[in-house]
Order: C-alpha cells, then sequence, then structure tokens
C-alpha cells in the first residue's frame, strides 16, 4: 500500500476520531492506520465513509447516553375564568 | 365563578412525631383593612396638605388653568411616592417590632415545618436566547443545594426554553446533557424547546404545565438569573404543605453577583432599602400580595384551573397576549379565592440586576408595555379583589409617572421662568410664601430620601453595619448610591417617557434576551442617549433665545444628567468601576463580602460545554460525532422535503453562514437532517467548505496536544509547527507500514 497515497485517509480519520473526544496518543494512532489499512485491503481506496463505518469495529469510542430530555407527558389543561377546568 | 381550595390540597400530615404546636390561624383580612386604610389616610392626608400648600404659594401670573394643571399633577405624583415612603415606614416599624406576627412563616413553628412531609415539585426555569452556561450554572447551584439538603428525590429540574437562535438553543441542549451527567441527575433535569413561541414566557410555563402539570403539587418558578438556597425551597414547599388556601409564596429576591458599577449600585440599593419596602408591602397586602413572575412557588392545580390567560381583545396595546403576566396571574388567583403571600422573611432568594442602564433601559421598555395593558384588565377584568387592582393600577404608574412628571417638570420650568419677568420684583418667585415653600420642599425631600435613612437607620439598629464595611462605609455607599439616583432619573425618566408612547402607539417590542454580564460600549450609549443629549441642547438653546437665565438655572438638574448621559453610562457600565468601588470596601453587601454556598457555586465557572475547537454550535452539530448524536437524540423525525434536500445541499457547498435562522432551524431539528450532514460533511474533499473545518480541527487538536501528531495538514508545514520533545517523533503514515 502507498502510504503517501493513504495519508489523507488517515488523517480524515485521526480528524475525525478526535472530533469523537479522543486523545490522540500513538494507541488511537495504531488503530487508525489499521483502520486504513482495512479500507485498503476492501479496494475502496481513501473512501471516508466506508472509514467511518468501520470506526466502531476498531476503536473504542465512549458511548455517551443521552438521558430522557422530558418525561412522560401527563396532558392537562388551563382553566380560563369564568369557565375554569 | 370564585371557587375555594380544593379537598385534596388539605394540611400535609407531618412526618414525626413531636412536632411544635402552630399558632392558631390568625383572620388577617380585619388587620389588612385597617393597615391599608391607615395607609390611605396618611398618604391622601399628606398629599392634600401639600396641594393646599402649592396653591397658597403658586405665583399668580402663570394663570388659573396652568396652576390649576400644575396642583392636580402635583397632587398625583406626590401621592404616589407617599405611598412608597409610607410602605417603607410601614416596613421599618414592622422590622424593629420583630416581624409581622400575621405574616405565614410566624404561624408555624420551625419543627412543625421542618416535620412536614414534602411533596413533588418541580424547579421551572424558562429561558429565551440567554447566557447558557451562566443560567445552568446557577440551576446546578441550586440542584446541589436540594442534594445537600437530602430532599433532592421530591424535586424535578426543567429548563422551559423558547430560543429561536440555533447557535444558543444547540448550545442549551449540549449544555443540558452534560450537566445531566455532571450531576447524575438523569430522570430529574429535563430540557424542553418550544417550536411555538405563543404568549411569551407566560405560554411557556403554560406548555410546561398542559404537558407535565399534573405530575406536581408546586411549582417553582426560577428566571435564568435567579438563585434559591435549599433551605427556602424546602420551606416555601412546606408552608405551602401546611397552607392549603395558599395558592403562591413570592420571596423577595435580594440582588447579587454584580460586577459593574451600575449593577453593584442596583444590588446595595436591593440590600439595604428593599427589605423595607418588601416587609412594608408584604404588611400591607397581606394575603392579597402580588406574584413577580420568579422566585416563588405556584400552586399548580389552583394555578392550572383559574389563571389561564386569555388574548387581550381591546384596540392597538391592548390586544393580543399579555406580557406581564404574573401581577395578573396573582389577580386571578386572589379572584379564585386563593391568597398570595410576600414573604420577606424567607432568606436565600437571589436576583440579578442588568449590568448596565441600557440593558435596564431595554427591560423597561418591555415592561413599561406590559403593565400600561393592565389598564384594559382593570377595565375588563371582573371579580378582581381591591387589593389586586391597586397593584396592578401601581405597576401602571410606575411608568406613567414619567410622562406626568415630564409634563410637570416642564409646567414648573415655565411657571418658575417668570421669575425673570419685569414685573416680579423678587429674583424668587414664591418668596412671598418662602416659609411655606420651604417647607412643601422638605416634605417633598422627606419623601425621596426618608426611605433611604430608614434603610440605614434599620441596619444600624441591628448592629449589622459592619457587614456592609462598617458605618462609614455604609453611609458614604447610600451617598453615592443617592447622587447616581439623581443622576439617573431624568434619564430614565425620558427612557420611560419614550416606552409609554412606543406602547400607547402599539410599536411592537421584540426580546432577544437579556444582556446579564456585558459592559457598556460607547456606540451603545451613545445611540441610546442620544435624544436627550438633542432635547437638552435645543432646552438650553431655546433658554438662551429667550433671556431667561432662571429658566437655564431651574433647568440644571434635569439637563445636566441628559447632557452626561452617555459618559454616565459607560462609565457605570464597566466592571472596572464596580471593582474600584468594591476595593474601597464602597456598596458593600454581606452577600459581596461573604457569599453563601449557593452564590459561589453559580459563580464558580466551570465550563459545561466541551471544547468548541473554534467551531460554531452550529458546525460543531454538524461535525463532531458526540454533538451530533446528541441533537440528533434531540430532534424530531421529519418526512423527507425536497426544500430540506435543498437546505441540506446548500450547507454542504457553502456552510451554515449562508443560511438564515429559519433554515438552520429547520435543518438542526430535523433527525435525518443533521445525519445526512453529518455524514456528507466527514466525505467532504478537502477543499471544500466542510474540508477546510475539518483541517482547521486538525489543526486545533494538534496546538492544543503540543505536537504529538504528524500530518500533511496543508495548511500547516512541518516547518512551522513547534516541535518538542518526544513529540519531534512523527507518527505519521509515511514511516509505517501500513500492509
Amino acid at each position: 500500500m502507498n502510504a503517501q497515497q493513504h495519508q489523507p485517509l488517515f488523517e480524515r480519520v485521526l480528524a475525525y476520531l478526535s472530533a469523537c473526544g479522543l486523545t490522540p496518543s500513538p494507541e488511537l494512532q495504531r488503530q487508525a492506520r489499521a483502520l486504513v489499512s482495512a479500507v485498503v485491503s476492501e479496494g475502496r481506496g481513501n473512501d471516508i465513509g466506508r472509514a467511518l463505518e468501520l470506526v466502531p469495529a476498531y476503536v473504542d469510542i465512549p458511548a455517551s447516553s443521552v438521558p430522557r430530555a422530558a418525561p412522560r407527558v401527563e396532558r392537562g389543561s388551563i382553566g380560563y375564568w369564568p369557565n375554569a377546568r | 365563578m370564585a371557587t375555594g381550595p380544593m379537598l385534596d390540597n388539605q394540611p400535609a400530615k407531618e412526618e414525626g412525631s413531636g412536632a411544635g404546636e402552630d399558632l392558631p390561624a390568625l383572620r388577617w383580612r380585619p388587620a389588612a383593612w385597617f393597615r391599608r386604610s391607615l395607609l390611605a389616610a396618611l398618604v391622601l392626608g399628606q398629599t392634600a396638605a401639600a396641594a393646599v400648600a402649592l396653591t397658597l404659594i403658586m405665583p399668580l401670573e402663570s394663570g388659573y388653568l396652568l396652576n390649576a394643571l400644575l396642583i392636580s399633577l402635583f397632587a398625583l405624583l406626590h401621592g404616589w411616592i407617599a405611598v412608597g415612603c409610607w410602605t417603607a415606614i410601614f416596613g421599618f416599624v414592622i422590622r424593629r417590632k420583630g416581624g409581622d406576627r400575621y405574616s405565614l412563616a410566624r404561624r408555624h413553628t420551625e419543627e412543625s415545618l421542618a416535620a412536614t412531609a414534602l411533596a413533588p415539585t418541580a424547579v421551572v426555569v424558562p429561558v429565551c436566547n440567554e447566557p447558557v452556561e451562566r443560567t445552568l450554572a446557577g440551576l446546578r447551584a441550586v440542584y446541589r443545594e436540594l442534594e445537600h439538603q437530602g430532599r433532592l428525590q421530591h424535586f424535578d429540574f426543567y429548563i422551559l426554553s423558547d430560543t429561536r437562535n440555533p447557535e444558543v438553543w444547540l448550545a442549551e441542549q449540549a449544555a443540558w446533557h452534560a450537566l445531566s451527567q455532571e450531576l447524575d441527575a438523569g430522570g430529574r433535569l429535563f430540557y424542553r424547546r418550544r417550536t411555538v413561541n405563543l404568549n411569551y414566557k407566560s405560554g411557556n410555563i403554560a406548555d410546561f404545565l398542559r404537558r407535565w402539570g399534573r405530575r406536581y403539587r408546586y411549582m417553582v418558578v426560577l428566571d435564568a438569573d435567579s438563585l434559591m438556597g435549599g433551605k427556602t425551597l424546602l420551606r416555601l414547599v412546606q408552608l405551602m404543605q401546611r397552607e392549603p388556601g395558599v395558592g403562591i409564596i413570592q420571596t423577595s429576591p435580594l440582588v447579587v453577583r454584580s460586577q459593574t458599577l451600575f449593577a453593584r449600585l442596583q444590588q446595595f440599593a436591593s440590600r439595604v432599602y428593599s427589605p423595607l419596602f418588601a416587609s412594608g408591602l408584604a404588611a400591607i397586602q397581606m394575603g392579597d400580595a402580588a406574584y413577580w413572575g420568579h422566585n416563588a412557588i405556584v400552586r399548580v392545580d389552583a394555578f392550572m384551573k383559574h389563571c389561564g390567560l386569555r388574548k387581550l381583545t381591546g384596540p392597538g396595546l391592548f390586544g393580543g397576549p399579555v406580557i406581564s403576566h404574573d401581577f395578573v396571574e396573582a389577580a386571578y388567583m386572589g379572584r379564585a379565592g386563593y391568597e398570595v403571600w410576600l414573604e420577606p422573611s424567607l432568606q436565600q432568594s437571589y436576583e440579578e440586576s442588568p449590568p448596565t442602564l441600557e440593558d435596564e433601559l431595554i427591560r423597561d421598555h418591555r415592561w413599561a408595555r406590559g403593565n400600561l395593558q393592565h389598564f384594559w384588565l382593570l377595565i375588563t377584568a371582573p371579580g378582581l379583589r381591591f387589593a389586586h387592582r391597586m397593584a396592578l393600577v401601581n405597576g401602571i404608574m410606575s411608568y406613567l409617572a414619567s410622562p406626568l412628571w415630564l409634563l410637570f417638570v416642564l409646567l414648573t420650568m415655565t411657571t418658575a421662568s417668570h421669575g425673570a419677568q419685569p414685573e416680579t420684583t423678587a429674583p424668587f418667585p414664591f418668596v412671598d410664601g418662602a416659609p411655606l415653600a420651604i417647607g412643601l420642599g422638605l416634605s417633598t425631600l422627606g419623601l425621596l430620601f426618608l426611605p433611604r435613612l430608614l434603610g440605614i437607620a434599620d441596619i444600624l439598629a441591628t448592629r449589622q453595619s459592619m457587614l456592609f464595611g462598617g458605618t462609614g462605609r455604609l453611609i458614604i455607599s447610600a451617598v453615592v448610591e443617592t447622587l447616581v439616583s439623581l443622576l439617573l432619573a431624568p434619564v430614565k425618566m425620558l427612557a420611560h417617557n419614550r416606552s409609554v408612547v412606543c406602547a400607547l402607539l402599539n410599536l411592537p417590542v421584540h426580546w432577544a434576551g437579556q444582556n446579564r454580564h456585558r459592559e457598556s460600549g460607547w456606540t451603545a450609549a451613545l445611540s441610546e442617549h442620544r435624544t436627550g443629549v438633542v432635547l437638552a441642547l435645543c432646552w438650553c438653546g431655546m433658554a438662551v433665545w429667550i433671556g431667561s437665565p432662571l429658566l437655564m438655572l431651574w433647568s440644571l438638574p434635569v439637563i445636566l444628567p441628559l447632557l452626561m448621559a452617555a459618559p454616565t453610562s459607560v462609565a457605570l457600565g464597566r466592571q472596572a468601576s464596580g471593582l474600584a468601588f468594591a476595593n474601597a470596601g464602597l456598596l458593600t453587601t454581606p452577600e459581596s463580602r461573604k457569599p453563601l454556598p449557593v452564590i459561589q457555586n453559580a459563580g464558580a465557572e466551570i465550563p459545561l460545554l466541551p471544547d468548541s475547537r473554534g467551531l460554531s454550535n452550529i458546525q460543531q452539530a454538524i461535525l463532531s460525532p458526540p454533538m451530533n448524536a446528541l441533537h440528533r437524540q434531540m430532534a424530531r423525525i421529519r418526512p423527507d422535503k425536497p426544500s430540506t434536500a435543498a437546505i441540506i445541499g446548500h450547507c454542504l457547498k457553502h456552510g451554515p453562514e449562508q443560511l438564515d435562522n429559519r433554515q438552520l432551524n429547520l435543518l438542526c431539528r430535523d433527525r435525518q437532517a443533521l445525519a445526512s450532514l453529518h455524514t456528507a460533511a466527514w466525505q467532504a474533499n478537502r477543499d471544500s467548505y466542510w474540508g477546510d473545518r475539518i483541517a482547521s480541527l486538525t489543526a486545533y487538536t494538534r496546538l492544543s496536544i503540543g505536537e504529538r501528531l504528524e500530518t500533511t495538514d496543508r495548511h500547516h508545514a512541518a516547518s512551522q509547527r513547534p516541535v518538542c520533545g518526544a513529540a519531534a517523533s512523527p507518527l505519521s503514515l509515511d514511516t509505517v507500514d501500513c500492509g
């Protein structure tokens, strides 16, 4: 594989992982390289879309659970004078 | 049809045995009648005496009509000021006597309240384009207070957003999520944003009540700048539990967290004088008090049943949604047979002051319109209690007093200028009635300044002056505050005049959020006060033209402040000037000197929002994977539309800056649109808009971690990057085996 040719994909993957909140450590870069290799080996060239699909398989991205923004609705109504609810 | 308190709102049973015995219920209405009658007698008597005195000393050459008009205006304004002064005197007496024995808090012992079971309570914070982290820092402090009290299980928290700017509401969502995680408050801290902003803040609260009101017995309403101690929150719920006939309990919030000189002056005035006014007001209004819209607890069922606000059906200003809703809701609560109490004895209730004069005037512009609307309700709303009608009148007069005052000043100056006429022998036109005039002047000054003196006397009597920096500093601070008040009075008067005129002409008011901490700038100050400067110069020119130095002399107290308004405003609106006074130990309050934990926690600048990495909130929502996931989760699933696809395409090609707020709102609340944008942006070419953003993201990361990453980023050549330590060894695809 031509490393120079796939440098843009590598950088984009690293940027993505960094945007995920991961610190770009050597270990992370190793995982990114493995990911790029996988994409390249599939014959997809610098397919960033494919790389992003494969990210969860190669890198542990911290899961961020979003709590419920609101509880279950218990609908009521507002009363207006003189016809209180 | 008035209905009494609901049966299900019987006093809560006490949790444990051995609770102290409460005082027997006092019949407060006769006491209220006596106090209000006494107030009326004092105000009317004093005003009548003053009006007679003025009649006796008016120069005859002014003419009957002018004199009659001037005396009528004087009586009206004098009466209104007298109400304020006598309220403060009532407050002073009540405080000196150790509190009002009729107040809610005095009816129940500490033990019985502590033993009262709590009930489900929602703490709601309506927001609209507020500074996100600052607002949520306050909410975090309140949450921590209840957590510290160990009574969190009875409370839920709601951020109710009316924010229209996507840049702000995306930040609200992100901050809510971060705060939920930080406090581990999932299932207790909620966020709701209305997409249709009907009926301003009252509509926002009504929207909450329609959805979730039935879950709660009480609702504590906090503004974006409100703070409340945990004990106060618990005490409010306990009092409501013990008093099923009470619909609203309003606390008397003190101003805190002031930085600019203007805000520090408000803070000082609030701390020194407000306790008197609040105690007096509470003693006079008793169970017919007003609701101020925040820092209060509301009985949800009664509120939902009786406090719906219909749109007004009058002409112009008197049509459409009710803007100043709080007084009206209190009046409706009273009409339904519930009591509304102001409880100044409840401590640890805080709010903030607008940081600059301009911000206060913007707020007043909105309030003026809202208060003047109450004219229509006074005429058309049936069944309101007299005390609540008086509260509405008082609110109207707060702004209507300004045009009346302006007219009075103009008439007075015109009358005074007659002294320059040749037929008047004495330089002072009222020389024949000099003793009466001096007495009248002193009496009026007394009305204006006696509350200030009583406020200081109250502090000295309770030996609390050390909390204000000592007696000397307290007095100097009060003098400074008084001088600045005199300086600002004509400026505010003119601004209120403009607000009243705009309201009567039904010119719309735009609400774009309130500045909570920014300083004054020259541009804003000059823009705000230019009318006053022009009017003052015109007045000077007229005085010179007609050759009346006396007119000029009489006009100086009004003209000088108007001419100096812009520099005064800028000086007052600076944090540095506020800090200078603070360093000198002036304008000190107990809360600024030694803030309580809730104030300290609210001020602790713990960031809630993640590092933006140089991206706007909208760019983050599209590009940042965690942000995109969060906002997608909060967004709705909407049907695919060609128009949405076109906007997505435009956003991908040119960036969100090229879209207007409506288009951005559409994208950011569409789950599929956010997903599409995220995927497409990350696949964008390096030379495209999003490629550029990603490149800058990479550069930002590299700079923030100190160059540990080697790339071939075209924006940062290797030779330009700082290389240090272990980071000097490059880790790039060029140097490793990818195969």
